[in-house]
């Protein structure tokens, strides 16, 4: 039995590998590798479901049968070959097709996706995960406080009193809390410019 | 009618709450909107923070408690099978097979020395040479018949 301790430093000597060494220990059973897995490209992949089923239920049916793939085939996964993140959009994809060819059976395959559109939207994908990790790696630099600021009144929308009270601070506290973060995310994304400007 | 605002102050809350109108504390919403269009050198500061509230945008909405929990019970069901696969056919350990090779290896010296010894051996308990020479006459014999 793993203790607490040897469990984090499991993952952490995992999150240190690549995709493709990744899907080598997911091969051979390493639970810590899946795990590293799904918190790797969850966001990826649920956004891409999103995107082309704009429905959150099925968004979420669509992933889970990705991963489901991952395990699946993760054992004859081939270093080199292709990137772990375009075979996971291929997957993403047909997936999509079949809910929405479900969800309206007389959908044309042609017409639920352009085939000569999917190099583009590959790469636009990619970049879009990248810009993800990069803006979570900046949030991440932020105290617990700031966070929790930038959580509820950025990204959850709440009223900035409603925020102070669940933070249980005043108001004056709350928006120096919010400036302080701001200001630290601008430096923090200042090398990243170039790479998040990509659209 | 609306309060009137400082560079300072508008700066501050923009700095504070982003670029978005929507987002402004509603005490200050007009006044903000009303110093924007009359001070030309407020739009690098909504620019600045625009761009800021931009890249946030840009981070994907989190997957939900549910989601994830059903994606790590699958990985644990799928995976644990796997590596029950890898133990059936897993090669013998390496220190099995250090002690199958530190058993054998006396036992093949101590049947070679047999071997070699053996007809001395005879030669010594009997002290009659001829003795093998009979044993062999008599199992070409039997062989022959």
């Amino acid at each position: 039995m793993m203790t607490a301790y040897q469990s984090s430093s499991e993952i952490e000597r995992m999150s240190l590998l690549d995709d493709d060494a990744l899907m080598a220990e997911i091969g051979s059973g390493n639970q810590f590798a899946g795990h590293v897995f799904i918190e790797r490209h969850i966001g990826y992949v649920l956004n891409l479901c999103r995107r082309k089923l704009g429905r959150e239920a099925e968004a979420e049916e669509a992933a889970q049968d990705v991963f489901a793939s991952v395990w699946k085939n993760a054992r004859h996964w081939q270093a080199g070959q292709a990137k772990v993140t375009t075979w996971l959009y291929r997957v993403a994809d047909n997936r999509c097709i079949d809910i929405l060819r479900r969800r309206k059976p007389d959908v044309a395959l042609d017409e639920a996706g352009d085939p000569a559109d999917d190099k583009i939207d590959i790469e636009r994908a990619q970049q879009a995960a990248d810009q993800n990790r990069l803006i979570r790696k900046a949030l991440s630099q932020l105290s617990q406080d700031q966070q929790q600021a930038i959580e509820l009144v950025y990204y959850r929308e709440m009223a900035q009193r409603e925020a102070a009270e669940m933070m249980n601070i005043s108001l004056p506290a709350l928006e120096s809390v919010l400036r302080r973060a701001r200001q630290k995310l601008h430096i923090e994304l200042a090398g990243y410019r170039v790479q998040l400007e990509m659209v | 009618m609306t309060k009137r605002m400082t560079s300072d102050e508008f700066s501050l809350l923009v700095g504070t709450y982003g670029a978005h109108p929507e987002r402004w504390p509603d005490e200050h919403r007009a006044a903000m909107q009303s110093f924007l269009q009359s001070h030309q050198p407020a739009l690098a500061t909504i620019s600045r923070e625009g761009k800021l509230d931009e890249w946030l945008d840009r981070r994907f909405n989190p997957a939900s408690d549910s989601l994830q929990a059903r994606l790590m019970a699958d990985m644990q069901s799928q995976l644990s099978s796997l590596d029950t696969n890898r133990t059936t056919s897993q090669p013998v350990p390496l220190s099995t097979r250090r002690t199958f090779i530190s058993a054998a290896v006396p036992l093949a010296a101590c049947f070679l020395a047999g071997i070699i010894f053996a007809p001395d051996a005879l030669d010594l308990i009997f002290g009659r040479p001829d003795i093998l020479a009979s044993i062999d006459l008599f199992a070409d014999e039997f062989l022959l018949n």
